[in-house]
């Protein structure tokens, strides 16, 4: 099965081998080339390069195209205010402070042309080409209620109570964007549509019910038509509107760290809906080492009786500066979940002590290329890690010695921590940590080698 | 020392107004402040130069998410590296300040951080219809340690004395301060004192016929992390949660109110044992509540009563 065929069986909620991996990296997808939130979400060049590499590092399922739930909203005359490393927030909302909530008219839904979406479009049939057999691509729209709330601001609270008509004939136009922005992503390869509502969790089941109900219900049935499946993403603490969000009849749901997803999961399999998430984006994403990221994955994993209808994903947008290395431990904690679990066993089995004896770096004839890997024949990082190495190798022959140390092996484990080595891939020479994560180009690595000699 | 000062409140309750209230307040003092949020109405520049304060907008992308906290610790540690005499901090509008005050509080980097208090500005226009559409005004009002109902020449004397029943209602013990375009009383903010969010008031001593009363009967292989999260599922919609429990081999006491989970290990206790007494009153859908929670955690809880 290819990593795609996995996902579609899990949203068709079917037994698979291994579990389903959507890392949403949308602004981090920059960070890994170096360009801004700002730059990866208005250059389609940039947007391109950027997720290729997250297809090429984390071996995902399905991968989002663009993160943002601001793309409607700025169609729509919302002011947009920019960020070097968040997605970009509504500064002035156009229907706020109006006495009376007043539907806009049909005709200013957006069109293929309209903002941002000519540039989203193209990037989605890119990579849709490219990448687009193997990886299941996710198109985000946003949802009709924080549409709602971007276009009318916090005084779509007051409207829910002061005027019911009001607020449920906004949503229906909402929803009609959302249908339509659907429609454009699904024409353009996108094999999941995901709604992403974050404000979902800040409302309570009764007033789902009275006003979200109907919009969702319509909006998943539509996507369904489309051909494509579908996803429910929220945020918060959205653990009370879990069964009324199945209740919409989406294909899958998508929770973070605030939901217990072990016990959601008992809840959304009596609906038959898939549900993913849920791992902590700053306690475990950005600021735990690649080990705790191993290590969350097995855990969540294990607690889980069944893993039918689960995939596995950062609870939601990645933050920027996540860490490379940790979302690689994750990616091989699910690929290679048996050797995983070994490698941290024998990193934590402190009592068997392995006598290793470093090489005196500071007397070496020629210089040395030492590469820790958590395994170059399973990661794909560690796969292009070591590529680069004997590519090198190649170049200088004998003047140089190459040595790659896989963490599978216990004397391996032994000797990263000796050196402090924390993160993998890495590559280390004459003992200096000179590339983590990220594989170094040609030159860059030749001129690093050189400087030793 | 920095002392630290919360500023909570839904949208447009006027906390932005408030907040140079504050800074006028302390004039003469070094003060940083960190906004997580675009007001309407920002804070010039120019008051903030006249009162010699630094300030900090975190842009938090789309504004409603509560995991991406690193944004506010690292604000705050780059605040702590000027050592100012005091923070400000005015939290998003549908942000719940519950997490704010656990990073205070986990963070040994912080312990330079005097916490002074959490201040809640509540708009009187609004509050009647924000306390019933948006969860997040509750766990606002549940971290509270002053309150300000703001705005009240806008409303009538009847209009005010309601909000004011549903304010004690919700959290007895905080004190509840009148304002018009948040203009304070030095005195309120200078000598505001903490509430304690574990111990709740006395038990009223009118008998009050809207109290309702729940047990819940727990399973002795129920963890405390699943208690928790039972907590999270009706602290909403009751007022507190109490009783000794003994699971996993271990005694505990229970003691939750407002958005805090509260357990600490004790003796062992013959007094009715695994039952958590739950109250709620008037106005809360409390039995929807527990309802939901028994069917999420059927092992924890083995049945429910009223």
């Amino acid at each position: 099965m290819t990593p795609k065929e996995i996902l579609a069986a899990t949203l068709r909620h079917e037994r698979t081998e291994q579990v389903a991996w959507v890392p949403f990296a949308g602004v981090h997808a920059g960070s890994i080339l170096g360009y801004t939130a700002e730059e990866v979400l208005k250059d389609g060049d940039k947007l391109f390069q950027s997720l290729m590499e997250v297809n090429k590092l984390y071996k995902p399922s399905g991968q989002p195209v663009i993160f943002d739930l601001q793309v409607e909203a700025e169609c729509l005359g919302c002011e947009l205010a920019w960020s070097e490393e968040a997605p970009p927030s509504v500064a002035k909302h156009p229907l706020e402070g109006e006495e009376e909530l007043v539907t806009p008219c049909y005709c200013t839904i957006p069109t293929k042309d309209s903002g941002r979406i000519p540039m989203i479009l193209d990037v989605m049939k890119r990579m849709k080409e490219t990448v687009g057999d193997t990886t299941a691509l996710y198109g985000l729209i946003c949802g009709p209620f924080t549409l709602a709330a971007h276009l009318r601001g916090n005084d779509i609270f007051m409207d829910m109570y002061d005027d019911e008509e009001a607020v449920e004939e906004f949503l229906q136009y909402c929803t009609a964007v959302a249908k339509k922005m659907a429609e454009y992503y699904a024409e353009a390869g996108m094999d999941v549509i995901a709604v992403v509502d974050p404000l979902i969790s800040q409302i309570s089941s009764d007033h789902f019910e009275q006003f979200m109900s109907k919009p969702f219900s319509e909006l998943f049935s539509h996507i369904r038509q489309l051909g494509v499946f579908s996803s429910f993403f929220v945020c918060g603490d959205a653990t009370r509107n879990i069964e009324v969000m199945c209740q919409t009849n989406p294909d899958s749901i998508s929770v973070d760290e605030n939901v217990d997803l072990v016990a959601a999961k008992k809840i959304t399999d009596q609906y038959n809906v898939a549900i993913g998430g849920n791992i902590p984006l700053t306690t475990v994403m950005l600021h735990g080492s690649q080990q705790d990221n191993m290590k969350f994955t097995l855990d969540l994993l294990d607690q889980l009786e069944d893993k039918r209808n689960f995939i596995l994903a950062p609870g939601c947008d990645m933050p920027y500066r996540v860490p490379v290395e940790n979302v690689i431990g994750i990616t091989q904690a699910i690929l290679e979940t048996e050797s995983v679990r070994k490698m941290l066993e024998n990193y934590t089995a402190q009592e068997e002590e392995i006598e290793i004896t470093l090489p005196d770096y500071n007397n070496l004839k020629k210089p040395l290329v030492e590469v820790f890997t958590l395994d170059s024949a399973t990661c794909a990082a560690c796969t292009y890690m070591m590529g680069a190495a004997k590519e090198a190798k190649k170049t200088f022959g004998d003047a140089i010695d190459m040595v790659e140390y896989k963490f599978t092996i216990k004397e391996n484990i032994a000797r990263c921590k000796k050196m402090g080595v924390t993160n993998l891939p890495s590559m280390y020479i004459n003992g200096k940590l000179v590339f983590s994560s990220l594989v170094p180009d040609k030159e860059a690595l030749e001129e690093a080698i050189r400087k030793v000699m | 020392m920095s002392k630290l000062y919360l500023i909570t409140g839904f949208l447009g309750a006027g906390k932005t107004t408030f907040l140079k209230r504050m800074l006028t307040l302390f004039s003469g003092n070094s003060i940083h402040v960190i906004v997580n949020e675009f007001g309407k109405v920002g804070v010039d520049g120019e008051l903030l130069k006249k009162v010699g304060a630094e300030m900090e907008e975190i842009t938090n992308g789309s504004i409603f998410c509560s995991c991406r906290l690193d944004q506010f610790e690292e604000s705050l540690q780059r605040s702590l590296q000027r050592n100012p005499d005091v923070i400000l901090v005015e939290a998003s509008g549908l942000s719940d300040p519950t997490n704010i005050k656990r990073i205070l509080e986990s963070n040994k980097e912080f312990a330079t951080i005097e916490f002074m208090g959490t201040i809640c500005l509540v708009d009187a226009v609004s509050f009647p219809k924000v306390y019933e559409t948006a969860r997040v005004v509750k766990k606002q009002l549940n971290v509270s340690d002053q309150i300000l109902l703001n705005k009240i020449d806008k409303v009538s004397e009847e209009e005010k004395e309601s909000i004011k029943k549903i304010l004690k209602k919700q959290c007895p013990l905080v004190p509840i301060h009148e304002t018009v375009f948040g203009q304070v009383e030095p005195s309120w903010i200078l000598s505001m004192e903490l509430v304690e969010k574990n111990s709740m008031a006395e038990e009223p001593v009118h008998a009050d016929i809207t109290l309702r009363k729940f047990v819940l009967h727990i399973q002795e292989d129920t963890s405390l992390e699943t208690l928790r999260y039972i907590w999270q599922m009706i602290m909403e919609d009751v007022y507190r949660m109490k009783g000794f429990i003994h699971i996993q081999n271990k005694w505990y006491l229970i003691d939750c109110a407002g958005n805090t989970f509260h357990a600490v290990e004790c003796e062992g206790s013959n007094e009715f044992p695994n039952q958590l007494v739950v109250l709620s009153g008037y106005g809360l859908p409390a039995t929807m509540a527990i309802k939901k929670a028994a069917k999420w955690y059927p092992e924890a809880i083995l049945n429910w009563e009223r």
